[in-house]
């Protein structure tokens, strides 16, 4: 496919950005009212397209089409092994020996994931004209998105550091607008805050590696960069083994605040204040999933550094199994999907730590699919019930039995049970690791089983049992009735199960290696895959899967009589989940003890006040003695004319008396 | 155009042009018949369509300027010379000498856009608008003279007339406590000021012409001042102006008190002639002391930035918290200088134009604000976004350009700087990366608290941007830092041309001294 097709490819959001954005401005613009449509349009048949309609439309046309192509993309790069396609960037600017390009890079690897952002980005879309129908703001969400969607493929795409280290801020801007959307909430407006400067602090690690590697290598090239990596020579500059290390720990510093892992996972909990299909798009299929791309992107300066990837390999495997626990503990789905997604890509993470690029990526491709789908369900759950609180839900699989086949479908795929697509991406990293980190294999395994019990328990909760009324919704908020609970319309149910109907085949892809054969083709050394099996793995992580999942499931149905048992007493249940839901504690340590109390209250305060007092009271103290010193002249002008006199007087008299006397 | 065509002289008058003509309208005692006849109400339309007129003509003129500047040619372009005062006997030979190169260019461009939006955002001034409107013309008449004299006794004189208007307008047509911020503004501008003049006299003096293009290192050597001194001084004022920690205090005191158009000037481009005089005069004429300066520069600059940063997290008055914010964003100017490299100081004039546009606009933004709510305190707003939702979404943009978000102007020239100055100074721009982290820590602060939240029905009666001027304002000002951000090789090419001599006059220092 040629090289303006793919640049049509991030066009065409970018215009619906546009379009849409004039549809949300134009009715706010003083002297004018809104396009006047013929009265034709207003026929339920043409409902689609006029009004705020075609903010949404608009947006799922442009994605269709971007979908489209990019499919076309990645079957012609998959016939080519995945090899890199030779486009030439073009320039932007340049300032002496710094030249800024703006150019794209076709591989294995981004064509993948422009499939990936396009696809999910295509059924969130269509699924939020449903979900957000009658919302106050309709086209603003839909120009959020557009602008989101735009950024994602344009950090896919592109070919240097710069220009994915810009789009990089712009999906943190659009993450930060879609978190906020429903700014009325105080809540909603401070976990947008939270969310950019949780990741910025991470982004200051990748600024940093990008300013380092211009100032040793002189290039931003991506591709350059990589094949330099191995033999610590990038574009003809000797690199030490120390900046290699410095700038893969700051990239890691980047894709850590991006993807939640610990210690600056705290954001990603909080984020769930946006609308629920902007979770599943941009915080669990791409956004914070471009925290692995970005270390897949560059997965051989990883490989140059035996630290960074062993730091990332335990930064990975540690966040695995927290984040697993504070899902199991969680009582609000989408926090449950919340932490289950930073549990996910820890895996991610883990795997690029101990060598297993194309099991990374291939773990992300499936859980964009499975998670996206989870994220929609409990969208669905939450247009009928009005709750996210799974504590009054239940009974729901009769109610909405799509909902709830499909949110089977994609937690069996999480658990990881065969033959479902999460089975194989899991496996596959599990048996890396297995070769290579014994710990951090364990730790893996301890996640899985946990990942299983979690799921185990949300399901249980959400669709098994009696119905508990869900919750009355606020004046003016939108979605159903809650005491009758219904499955949601055609426009959210159809996502669900084209989601589902992907997620089950996907994972035979690596049966024959073409998986990784396409991906490894964005490697500087290209390699032909071959199939992962190991019997040990699959034998321990399905039994420990089946075993996690069956400990919730005897644990939930009989949860009362353990209670009240000698269990319960022995370990306080409500304590501990209650210190876990906190986040052990962290959340509070880095926002109210760092961020209010050392910074705010502390640091700045002492500053704001050296600067009033010390620096400021300098200056006037200066002032007022100068005015001081000045007013002692005001003795002798003091303006009288006879004042005057009598000093020339008084003088002519001295000088009289001195040339007298001498 | 013809070459002789004095469009420089043109330019740079044509404000004073405009304010003559306001000064001739009736305006105290008003003919109520014939020919002359006036209201008060009339004054004031006439006193600003005349104002928008000339800013609009002096715009346009620089605009061409602009376009037909020849970017293959190195040197001053549209001079006009003329010699002033020659008393060779006497070694003082002053030159009316005038002219723009590719450092001054844009920043030409950058004055005339902000007057005139500085024009449209007075539009409901009406405390005596004759005199207001003259103020802000000669204004920027004085702040083009700055940009484009080409001989110290004019720049001098550009310099201290811009102090004339800006005294007046704060304390006349400010609020709070203006006459002690106007009189600080001005007493601190002519304490540098003073420094500055003796190291021109210097200058002047030993070279035997205030023609700064024919000044040369054997003269400077001569000077009855040592190189070291001379560059003291005039870094003295320039400092001030910028400003740099820690004698940046009167500007948020001048900011905070000073009406939105004078802020917007204030911000978009007197403190830019800081930034300009330190290319312009000290590393041009003395690259030799600024070679050895550097280090000391990039601190003093990464302070700015951070200190100045860290003060505005605990600032209540959103109009002190975004000119606390310019003692950061000008820090950025300093550090960019101090790398002594093209890219490092192409990104340190960006800087001055892309400060002026956001800056501008936050005013511009916070000042239309003010003008509905009547308070500045943050602590008072709350949910301002329901019942102004394009002011909203202005401030809002604004404020992202502020915190450096790409493809917005801001992002460009920090990122250039830091790139520019990172080989040179590790350490300081490793320090100064927190600036970047601070500055979003503030803006989405003050966002959060006065636009976002649940209603207040405090504010129901509060309209939105509802007026041709407001529109006219924040559009222009939204185009320039959305084209800057994503082509900004529009001013960029221009910008690293005019810095291109100025490295090589370093760069011949340095090596001459045997490399460092």
């Amino acid at each position: 496919m040629s090289e303006t097709a793919y640049w049509t490819i991030l066009f065409l959001p970018l215009t619906a950005f546009v379009v849409a954005g004039w549809v949300a401005l134009e009715p706010r613009l003083p002297g004018k009212r809104a396009i006047n449509w013929p009265q034709w349009a207003h026929h339920p048949r043409f409902d689609v397209v006029c009004g705020e309609r075609v903010a949404s439309s608009a947006l799922i046309i442009a994605l269709f089409i971007a979908f489209v192509l990019a499919l076309i993309g990645l079957i012609d790069v998959a016939t080519n092994n995945g090899l890199p396609l030779p486009f030439s960037p073009y320039e932007l600017f340049s300032a002496g020996p710094l030249t800024v390009e703006l150019g794209i890079r076709i591989d294995g690897l981004s064509a993948l994931m422009l499939v990936v952002v396009t696809f999910v980005s295509l059924l969130v879309q269509i699924y939020s004209t449903g979900y957000m129908q009658g919302d106050h703001g309709y086209a603003r969400y839909f120009v959020f998105m557009a602008l989101f969607t735009t950024s994602m493929i344009g950090l896919v795409l592109a070919d240097n550091l710069l220009m994915l280290f810009a789009f990089w801020e712009l999906v943190g801007l659009t993450s930060y607008l879609l978190i906020g959307f429903w700014f009325h909430r105080p809540s909603a407006a401070a976990a947008a805050k939270k969310a950019f400067l949780v990741t910025r602090l991470g982004d200051l690690g990748l600024l940093a590696a990008m300013i380092l590697i211009w100032d040793r290598a002189g290039t931003l090239n991506i591709a350059e960069i990589n094949e330099g990596a191995e033999m610590l020579i990038i574009a003809g500059a000797m690199i030490s083994q120390t900046a290699i290390t410095l700038f893969a720990l700051g990239l890691i510093a980047g894709a850590v605040g991006k993807s939640a892992q610990f210690p600056l996972h705290i954001w990603l909990p909080d984020a769930m204040e946006g609308p629920t299909p902007v979770s599943a798009l941009v915080h669990s299929a791409t956004m914070v999933a471009a925290g692995v791309y970005l270390l897949a992107r560059f997965f051989p300066v990883l490989e140059a550094s035996a630290t960074a990837s062993d730091f990332i390999a335990w930064i990975g495997a540690g966040t695995a199994v927290g984040a697993a626990i504070l899902a199991l503990v969680q009582t609000d789905i989408k926090r449950v999907l919340a932490y289950s997604t930073i549990s996910q890509l820890a895996f991610m993470m883990f795997a690029l730590g101990v060598g297993g690029y194309a099991a990374a990526v291939f773990h992300l491709f499936t859980h964009a699919m499975f998670k996206a789908m989870l994220f929609l369900g409990s969208g669905s759950v939450n247009h009928s019930t009005n709750t996210f609180d799974m504590r009054k839900m239940g009974g729901l699989r009769l109610l909405m039995p799509i909902t709830f086949a499909t949110f089977a479908v994609g937690t069996l795929a999480l658990a990881g049970i065969f033959p479902l697509s999460g089975f194989w991406s899991k496996d596959e990293i599990l048996i890396y690791a297995w070769d290579n980190n014994a710990g951090v294999a364990a730790m893996g395994m301890i996640a899985a089983t946990l990942t299983a019990a979690y799921m185990v328990r949300a399901v249980h909760m959400t669709f098994l049992g009696k119905y508990r009324g869900g919750e009355q919704p606020e004046p003016g908020g939108h979605g159903g009735d809650p005491a009758h609970p219904h499955e949601s319309p055609r426009s959210m149910t159809a996502p669900l199960i084209i989601l589902a109907a992907v997620t089950v085949p996907i994972g035979l892809l690596s049966i024959n290696g073409a998986f990784e054969t396409l991906v490894s083709g964005a490697l500087p050394h290209p390699h032909e895959g071959h199939f992962h099996w190991n019997w040990a793995v699959f034998i321990i992580s399905t039994v420990l899967a089946v075993a996690g999942g069956g400990a919730a499931w005897l644990f939930m149905r009989h949860r009362e009589r353990i209670r009240d048992s000698g269990i319960g007493k022995l370990w306080p249940i409500p304590e501990a989940q209650g210190f876990a839901v906190n986040l052990f504690g962290l959340d509070a340590l880095g926002e109210n003890l760092l961020a209010r109390r050392v910074f705010y209250r502390g640091i700045a305060r002492a500053a704001a006040d050296f600067d009033r007092a010390a620096v400021d009271g300098l200056v006037n103290r200066v002032w007022r003695d100068a005015v001081a010193v000045g007013s002692l002249s005001r003795i002798v002008q003091n303006g009288w004319v006879q004042s005057g006199a009598l000093a020339i007087a008084l003088a002519g008299l001295l000088i009289w008396a001195a040339t007298a006397l001498f | 155009m013809d070459p002789a065509f004095p469009v420089l002289s043109l330019l740079i008058f044509l404000p004073i042009a405009g304010a003559a003509l306001i000064l001739i309208l009736p305006g105290r005692r008003m003919p109520t018949h014939g020919l002359f006849a006036n209201t008060p109400g009339t004054v004031q339309q006439q006193a600003r369509w005349i104002a928008l007129g000339t800013t609009l003509a002096a715009f346009i003129v620089s605009l061409v300027m602009f376009i037909l500047f020849d970017r293959g040619e190195d040197g001053f372009q549209f001079v006009d010379e003329l010699a002033w005062i020659s008393a060779d006997s006497l070694g003082f030979n002053v030159t009316y000498a005038f002219g723009v190169d590719g450092l001054s260019m844009p920043l030409v461009l950058l004055t005339t856009l902000l007057t005139a939006v500085a024009v449209l955002v007075s539009w409901r001034i009406d405390l005596r608008p004759k005199e207001y409107f003259i103020w802000i013309l000669v204004l920027e008449t004085s702040v083009l003279g700055v940009f484009t004299s080409l001989d110290l006794i004019f720049f001098f004189l550009f310099w201290e007339l811009e102090l004339i208007p800006m005294f007046l307008l704060i304390s006349i047509w400010g609020s709070g406590n203006r006459n002690y911020s106007a009189m600080k503004f001005v007493l601190y501008t002519i304490f540098g000021s003073a420094f500055m003049l003796v190291g021109f006299l210097a200058l002047g003096v030993a070279a035997g012409t205030f023609d700064f293009r024919e000044i040369r290192a054997d003269d400077i050597a001569a000077a009855f001042l040592p190189a070291q001194a001379i560059f003291a001084f005039i870094l003295i004022a320039f400092a001030i102006k910028l400003p740099v920690a820690p004698l940046h205090t009167w500007l948020p005191d001048a900011h905070t008190d000073a009406p939105t158009a004078v802020s917007v000037l204030l911000a978009g481009v007197l403190l830019k002639m800081g930034g300009y005089g330190i290319l312009r005069l000290l590393f041009t004429l003395m690259p030799d002391v600024g070679a050895d300066a550097d280090l000391a520069l990039a601190v003093i600059g990464t302070v700015s930035i951070v200190y100045g940063a860290v003060i505005t997290v605990r600032q209540t008055d959103l109009k002190r918290l975004v000119a606390y914010s310019s003692v950061s964003h000008m820090g950025f100017v300093l550090l960019g200088v101090s790398a002594l490299g093209v890219t490092g100081m192409s990104g340190a004039a960006l800087q001055l134009v892309t400060h002026g546009l956001i800056t501008g606009m936050l005013f511009v933004m916070v000042g239309l604000v003010y003008d509905r709510t009547h308070t500045r305190e943050i602590a008072e707003m709350r949910g301002l976004m329901h019942y102004m939702p394009l002011l909203g979404a202005g401030m809002v943009f604004a404020g992202l350009a502020g915190l450096g978000l790409p493809a917005l102007a801001g992002f460009v020239a920090e990122i250039t700087i830091f790139l520019g100055a990172f080989g040179a100074h590790q350490a300081p721009v490793a320090v100064a990366l927190l600036g970047v982290l601070l500055a979003a820590a503030y803006i989405l602060w003050a966002l959060q608290r006065t636009f976002f939240g649940p209603k207040d029905e405090k504010w129901s009666g509060l309209t939105d941007a509802n007026h041709w001027t407001e529109f006219a304002a924040i559009g222009a000002l939204t185009a320039l830092i959305i084209l800057l951000g994503v082509y900004p090789a529009v001013v960029m090419d221009l910008l690293e041309q005019g810095v291109q001599p100025i490295v090589e006059g370093v760069e011949a220092v340095v090596s001459a001294a045997g490399g460092r």
